[in-house]
């Protein structure tokens, strides 16, 4: 392609961008940069520290998005499963006293086999029915692993120590990040790109995506879809356990830890659009960002306007909600999501 | 219920208890209100105690080791004082409209004669209210916000621990010793809020500065940027006023971040329980911290105390479980003297008690008394973690000795500053 051609394009893209989303680009640069010019230190501190929760929010958001994306099952018991694997890796670290590696392993894989029995007993059965069927199935699964949780193992925050040689701290040059963190980053980077591989690589997604597109035509050439599906539910539930044992680990296990990070996770997946890996990949980065950047940009506004009630004490925890709010307002399809979803 | 004289009281509980069951069951309410008032209540030989506390949530831990307490001081009591005590719980989790249900039902269903528990402030805020409104004695077992006996003071509802600013004030001298600027991270609710004033105007009152506060939502898991922001401050100190077993994540990530060496940490609440899910190292995390309790009082009574706890409950002694046996011992103790369980006559054996009972040399000895807003004043500590090898779990875990011991009368608030005009 040649450099004029490269112009054009872009002149067309940028012809194709309204004065208002121009202006909003604009004022978002702007606060950026008066927060950088606030408190440059922090900024940067900040900011690699939004990198490192938004790949967590990745990893917890992970299997949600697959099981979504590929089935179309609003799986409200994603949260419970995240919750289990938690709390599982606590039994496999303290009653059973093994090593918290062989939790890493063991926890995603009987979450996975619980997915299993989720999905053969009960979702199988409600497989092109409307959305909210199978919404309404796992709601109700939620309540019920809720309450085994709770059953099993108390109301009472557990927790128990990190393996020795991730809790250190690694000094980044610009800041310091604890070496855990650090490893959830790892572990969330080869996760989604196993993911990836296995989805637009291999046979096994090939088949998968041509099943949800036309289920009987793939039948029909000879795929087991239903076998398809199911793995496809394990790997989705062992993804959320592998994030529930990482969770575990860092800050401890307690009975909401489900329904908090379920609420989370589906704000990242509308705002990177339903059905789009890719999406919440980017979405999970961009409300980790923002997590961590909104105050340091609304004091740098602050100081530089004089208008200290910019400065807003508290924002951060609203910073999720506000940014799918605003996605939602003018993008409702979400960053990445299918044309025509949700507009 | 009785009057002084004797003789049966149509007060509002009354009402509301057959207003509540008459608006179920017809004119099973009002059988069950005449059926009441013609039983007397006066009876403090036989009594109905309702305990509403966190019993799941991240206050759960605290709001159990409450309730353990108390049923040792029931059990204590009715042995030394022949009277027989029911405690009838109810889960408040951490959500001040569950705590109001739940209340209401003990009141109204339970027929319980007091009320107590409570490890939020907001939460016992809005119970107390409540009972204090309907003439219901509420001890706010373990709520610490100057709220409490300060501003949202109400007739009836106690607080049997050391406010926040009590609290404040024991540390104050440390923290204004330790560094001339300090950055606050606080839980972001009422305790959190209250913790935050209270500390500020130690810190000022010192003539030290706070160069910056961050509110974290409670409760939390990321503390991360909160510590960015106190690390880029430049402060000389860090307060980490964060509520509950929050803390013990945020001192661990204060440590995955290698900021305890560069900062002076402060935290005027300190909790065992907290500490013993950090290693012994690090369980020294906090260069400055106070106390209103815990297993680093030494004295014969303070340590039978903790030995029958850590016999009888789930977890290690610490400041819940005598915050737990203190409202119980206070409360039932009133009721006897008063020879009554009406709102108004234990408040008249509890103001201007000078405490005496056991409970006073399990404390550690020194002034207790119940002031005009209902506050308990008592002695608070400042501690430090013991050094590692002196670190003791066996019979129960003892990590922390105390440096200096406040009399009440030294951290407490003038009366006139506490917005409470309760006389």
């Amino acid at each position: 392609m040649s450099t004029s051609s490269i112009t054009n394009r872009s002149r067309e893209l940028l012809a194709d961008v309204s004065p208002a989303w121009f202006a909003l680009a604009l004022a978002l640069v702007v606060a950026t940069v008066a927060g950088f010019a606030h408190q440059p230190g922090l900024f940067v501190t900040q900011a690699v520290g939004g990198l490192v929760y938004g790949a967590i929010l990745v990893l917890i958001t992970l299997g949600l998005s697959l099981i979504l994306g590929l089935m179309g099952v609003v799986n409200f018991a994603h949260g419970a499963l995240f919750m289990l694997g938690a709390y599982l890796s606590y039994s496999v670290v303290v009653a059973w006293g093994l090593p918290f590696w062989t939790a890493l392993l063991v926890a995603p894989i009987l979450v996975g086999v619980v997915g299993v029995l989720i999905e053969v007993t009960v979702l199988r059965r409600l497989y092109g029915s409307e959305p909210i069927v199978g919404l309404l199935a796992t709601f109700g699964l939620t309540m019920m692993l809720d309450e085994a949780i709770r059953y099993h193992w108390g109301t009472t925050p557990l927790g128990y120590a990190k393996p020795e040689v991730l809790r250190q701290s690694v000094d980044l040059g610009i800041t310091q990040v604890a070496s855990f963190r650090l490893f959830m980053v790892a572990v969330a980077t080869l996760v989604v790109a196993a993911v990836y591989v296995l989805i637009s690589r291999t046979d096994f997604g090939l088949t998968v995506r041509a099943g949800v597109q036309d289920g009987e035509m793939t039948e029909f050439v000879g795929v087991n879809l239903p076998v398809r599906f199911t793995a496809m539910f394990f790997l989705g539930s062992a993804i959320a356990a592998l994030a529930g044992v990482l969770q575990a680990a860092e800050y401890g296990v307690n009975s909401q830890m489900g329904q908090t990070f379920l609420i989370l996770a589906f704000v990242v997946v509308v705002v990177g659009g339903v059905g789009s890996l890719f999406g919440s990949v980017v979405a999970g980065i961009l409300i980790g960002e923002a997590n961590y950047l909104a105050p340091v940009i609304l004091a740098g506004l602050a100081e530089y306007t004089g208008i200290a009630a910019l400065n807003i004490s508290g924002i951060r925890g609203l910073v999720p909600y506000l940014v799918m709010l605003f996605i939602l307002l003018v993008r409702p399809r979400g960053l990445f999501g299918e044309e025509g979803l949700l507009e | 219920m009785a009057t002084d004289d004797g003789q049966p009281r149509v007060c509002r509980r009354n009402v509301l208890q057959s207003a509540g069951a008459a608006g179920a069951v017809g004119l099973a309410g009002l059988s069950g209100c005449l059926s009441s008032l013609s039983g007397g209540g006066s009876d403090v030989s036989d009594l109905s105690v309702g305990y509403t506390t966190s019993l799941s949530g991240p206050f759960a831990v605290f709001g159990q080791a409450g309730l353990d307490g108390a049923e040792l001081a029931a059990a204590d009591l009715e042995e030394e004082l022949d009277v027989s005590i029911d405690i009838s719980t109810g889960d408040t989790e951490v959500n001040p409209s569950t705590g109001l249900q739940r209340i209401k039902r003990l009141v109204t269903e339970e027929e319980i004669d007091f009320a107590m528990g409570g490890v939020s402030s907001s939460v016992a805020l809005k119970m107390g209210t409540w009972a204090s409104d309907n003439s219901v004695t509420y001890m706010a077992t373990g709520a610490h916000s100057d709220a409490v006996s300060g501003g949202s003071c109400a007739t009836h509802m106690y607080q049997p621990t050391a406010a926040n600013s009590m609290l404040a004030n024991t540390i104050g001298e440390q923290m204004v010793g330790a560094g001339d600027s300090w950055y606050l991270i606080y839980s972001d609710y009422t305790w959190g809020q209250t913790a935050q004033q209270a500390v500020t105007s130690a810190l000022e009152d010192g003539g030290k500065e706070v160069v910056g506060t961050a509110a974290a939502p409670f409760p939390n898991d990321d503390y991360t940027p909160y510590l960015n922001e106190a690390a880029d401050s430049d402060a000389d100190g860090i307060g980490m006023l964060i509520a509950g077993l929050d803390l013990r994540k945020a001192a661990n990530q204060a440590m995955a971040k290698g900021i305890q060496d560069d900062y002076t940490l402060a935290m005027h609440q300190l909790e065992d329980v907290v500490y013993w899910g950090l290693d012994k190292e690090n369980a020294g995390i906090l260069d400055t911290a106070g106390q209103v309790w815990g297993p680093a009082v030494d004295n014969e009574a303070s340590n039978q105390f903790a030995e029958r706890i850590a016999e009888n409950a789930d977890t290690d002694p610490y400041v819940r479980h005598l915050l737990g046996y203190m409202s119980m011992d206070q409360a039932v103790r009133a009721a006897v003297r008063a020879d009554s369980t009406a709102a108004e006559d234990m408040r008249g054996e509890l103001v201007g008690h000078e405490v005496s009972s056991k409970i006073k040399d399990i404390k550690g000895g020194g002034d207790m008394y119940w002031r005009e807003n209902n506050q308990l004043v008592q002695p608070t500590f400042s501690v430090e973690a013991r050094p590692q090898e002196e670190m003791e779990d066996d019979p129960y875990k003892r990590w922390f000795q105390t440096t200096e011991t406040f009399a009440g009368d030294d951290v407490v608030r003038p009366l006139s500053e506490t917005g409470c005009d309760l006389e």
